[in-house]
């Protein structure tokens, strides 16, 4: 998915790579929703789900704004990417740890630690050399 | 000299990442996880709609040439958005997050390789056996061993 929409902002830019990938995207996930669930209705709405969780999709445009922003700096691409691994996975641990926006509230264990520093380790390295 | 405001701007993306994947799973509950995925991308590509007058203008659409399977990103991203928010209440944003991560790098470095574009063999051999044995271990979670909490 990165690859193919790296290839395609490469050919146009990444924020128009974006909306498309996005435009795309709704048809895909609708017709997957629709013959997975074999829903009578046409949009998968339900009034029990906080109002909120509806509007993800705002920050994701936001991500592909700020990921453009660094990467066309000095930073580059290697820099980008490995900050913003090191962020998701410090705050997954904080939000299952603190049980922040409805997660469980998780245990951490030092099987959990072991995998988070081989996993980030293996990946900088790839990222960086 | 790198600006700072820079590492902490892609930092903050990290945070962010994670919030839209967690939210997403929260409506996945609800509509189920490729429910999810319709909202996220008709939410996301509304609001980037919204932003494109101000980008367009130093940047308009040429789409001539560009290859047809390259416009099919969007398929994947949905099947990653509904897989994300079914697995991630299950197994945690941590454990979910760096998987994903690990998967995103094996597939690119699998990509790099069949185009010929592995810079450094040495590194990306161990970095993969890293990456393995993460996803290893977290593959037995039932063994005593994970008794052990901090």
């Amino acid at each position: 998915m990165i690859y193919i929409n790296g290839e395609l902002s490469r050919h146009t830019s990444p924020a128009w790579s974006s909306l498309i990938a996005h435009f795309v995207g709704i048809f895909g996930s609708w017709f997957l929703w629709k013959y997975l669930s074999k829903s009578k209705t046409y949009f998968p709405y339900t009034p029990d789900a906080p109002k909120w969780s509806y509007f993800a999709g705002v920050i994701g445009a936001l991500i592909v704004v700020i990921a453009n922003i660094t990467v066309n700096s000095s930073i580059g691409l290697v820099g980008s990417l490995s900050l913003m691994i090191l962020g998701q996975t410090l705050f997954a641990i904080l939000f299952d740890f603190g049980g922040w926006l409805g997660m469980a509230k998780r245990k951490i264990h030092l099987r959990d630690i072991l995998q988070v520093i081989l996993i980030l380790a293996g990946s900088l390295l790839i990222v960086f050399y | 000299m790198i600006p700072a405001y820079m590492l902490v701007l892609a930092f903050f993306n990290g945070l962010l990442i994670v919030t839209t994947r967690i939210i997403n799973a929260k409506l996945g509950l609800h509509v189920s996880g490729v429910g999810s995925a319709v909202w996220n991308h008709f939410i996301g590509f509304l609001f980037l709609a919204l932003l494109m007058p101000f980008h367009a203008i130093g940047a308009p659409l040429d789409i001539g040439g560009v290859p047809l399977y390259l416009f099919l990103g969007g398929f994947i991203g949905a099947g990653y958005v509904a897989l994300n928010s079914w697995v991630m209440p299950k197994i945690g944003a941590t454990t979910a997050t760096v998987l994903l991560i690990a998967g995103q790098i094996i597939l690119g470095t699998i990509i790099d390789a069949v185009n010929g574009k592995i810079s450094n063999l040495y590194t990306t051999t161990i970095g993969i056996a890293l990456l393995v044995s993460g996803i290893w271990i977290g593959g037995h979670k039932k063994a005593p061993a994970s008794a052990v909490q901090t």
